[in-house]
């Protein structure tokens, strides 16, 4: 033990973070969002009486929330009576729809023997905070549970669940067509097709406490669709023509037009091209298992092919 | 808001942080600011610089008289109806990569300072 002036100073001024400062970041707060939830509950729980003391349940059952904000290019969303939760919130964790509530692990786990391991050791599992949006538990302050590690205990974190949403925010590029002879393409004579920008994005993951869950993009080939059956399926995003080739086939994705486009509309074939992203998820733990989600991004394209070669 | 707690966690960590990110969610869905500071006047309770990470224990007098709830838009009042002025609070500190880290804050509601 040591009790000496000069730190305590240092002490004195962390500690006012803690009740005052840590939260006086919230007086630049902006809301973007509708609800009034915290209107009527006791936030933040610096200012509150009864935080932490459980019961009291002072919250309205607000089921009013959620629904109007499913617009395009928001959160995914994830479901709990009838109203709709983000799946991951960056302060409240990951949502659990089966109880209605946000965990995650506390980064810094409490110490053994302290009440919020409910009689277990740290060996045993580890500490969630819990916030359950919908209901007085977690609106009037915090909560925590204990979640076992152990072989066949239900974990809080649905790790299926976030291996969408992590495949979902990860950036599979659209294909950009390549097409060689671009303007004198002509039938019967090698088109070589490839797709530039198809750089995978970089791996995802999610690691909670005895968990965790990767997903990795990979590419399982592409489809060219000109229309009218004209389909090519290939491997690989293809090899980009370059002059040296000549009159050379695409060593890995090429076609040869039978008709030409001239009676297409516009004298062009237009169709589709699309790349056949997969997001490869590996979950391990209690509830390890591997599995697939397609993740398919097109572009459009079109392409001019003449009937005959025109020679002198 | 600093919905990413990037300056929370160099104060806090653990239930203190988790604490912090829920009570500024709560805010911002509720549409609230708070306006005005809180006050402090801690006094270090215990130093163990041989424990691994080495720990100290903050007992403070959080008075939050001049700290309000107010609603973003028109400023107008927004106390909870059981709020606090002054009470006790015991905050638990680690020393951490050359700072040390809030993990636990404790309040005493009932004891008045």
């Amino acid at each position: 033990m040591l009790n000496s002036p000069k730190p305590a100073r240092r002490f004195a001024v962390v500690a006012s973070l803690s009740a005052g400062l840590l939260l006086s970041s919230a007086v630049t707060a902006t809301a973007d969002e509708p609800p009034d939830a915290g209107a009527n509950t006791c936030s933040p729980s610096v200012i509150c009486s009864h935080v932490g003391t459980g019961g009291s349940s002072t919250s309205t059952s607000g089921t009013s929330q959620g629904g109007g904000d499913t617009g395009g290019g928001g959160p995914q969303l994830c479901s709990y009576h009838d109203t709709q939760w983000a799946c991951y919130d960056p302060e409240r964790g990951y949502f659990n729809s089966d109880v209605g509530c946000y965990f995650r692990p506390l980064d810094q786990q409490p110490a053994e023997g302290d009440k919020a391991w409910e009689g277990h050791k740290p060996s045993e599992g580890s500490v969630y905070s819990k916030v359950c949006p919908q209901t007085a538990g977690g609106q009037d302050g915090l909560q925590t549970q204990f979640v076992s590690n152990a072989a066949g205990a239900t974990p809080v974190i649905n790790l299926t669940v976030q291996a969408k949403l992590l495949a979902d925010r990860m950036a599979f590029p659209a294909p950009k067509a390549g097409l060689a002879p671009k303007e004198t393409a002509v039938v019967k004579a090698p088109v070589w097709l490839w797709a530039e920008g198809m750089v995978a994005p970089k791996p995802s993951s999610l690691t909670v406490p005895g968990a965790s869950v990767t997903v990795t993009a990979q590419l399982d080939g592409m489809t060219w669709d000109f229309g009218q059956g004209m389909t090519v399926d290939c491997a690989t995003a293809g090899t980009p023509y370059d002059p040296v080739y000549k009159d050379a086939k695409s060593p890995d994705c090429g076609y040869e037009f039978a008709a030409g486009s001239g009676t297409r509309k516009g004298g062009v074939f237009t169709g589709t091209v699309t790349a056949h992203w997969r997001a490869h998820v590996v979950i391990t733990g209690p509830q390890a298992k591997t599995f697939d989600i397609d993740m398919p991004r097109g572009s459009d394209l079109a392409l001019k092919v003449a009937e005959v070669q025109v020679l002198n | 808001m600093d919905s990413d707690g990037s300056a929370l966690e160099a104060y806090s960590s653990g239930r203190a942080l988790s604490d912090a990110l829920v009570g500024l969610r709560q805010l911002h869905d509720g549409k609230l600011l708070m306006t005005g500071m809180p006050r402090n006047s801690a006094v270090v309770k215990a130093v163990d610089l041989n424990a691994d990470p080495q720990t100290a224990v903050i007992e403070d007098c959080v008075d939050v008289s001049d700290w309000h709830r107010v609603d973003a838009v028109t400023r107008t009042a927004k106390d909870p109806a059981d709020r606090l002025n002054r009470y006790v609070a015991t905050a638990s500190l680690r020393w951490f990569q050359a700072h040390w880290l809030i993990y636990d804050f404790k309040r005493e509601v009932d004891r008045t300072c």
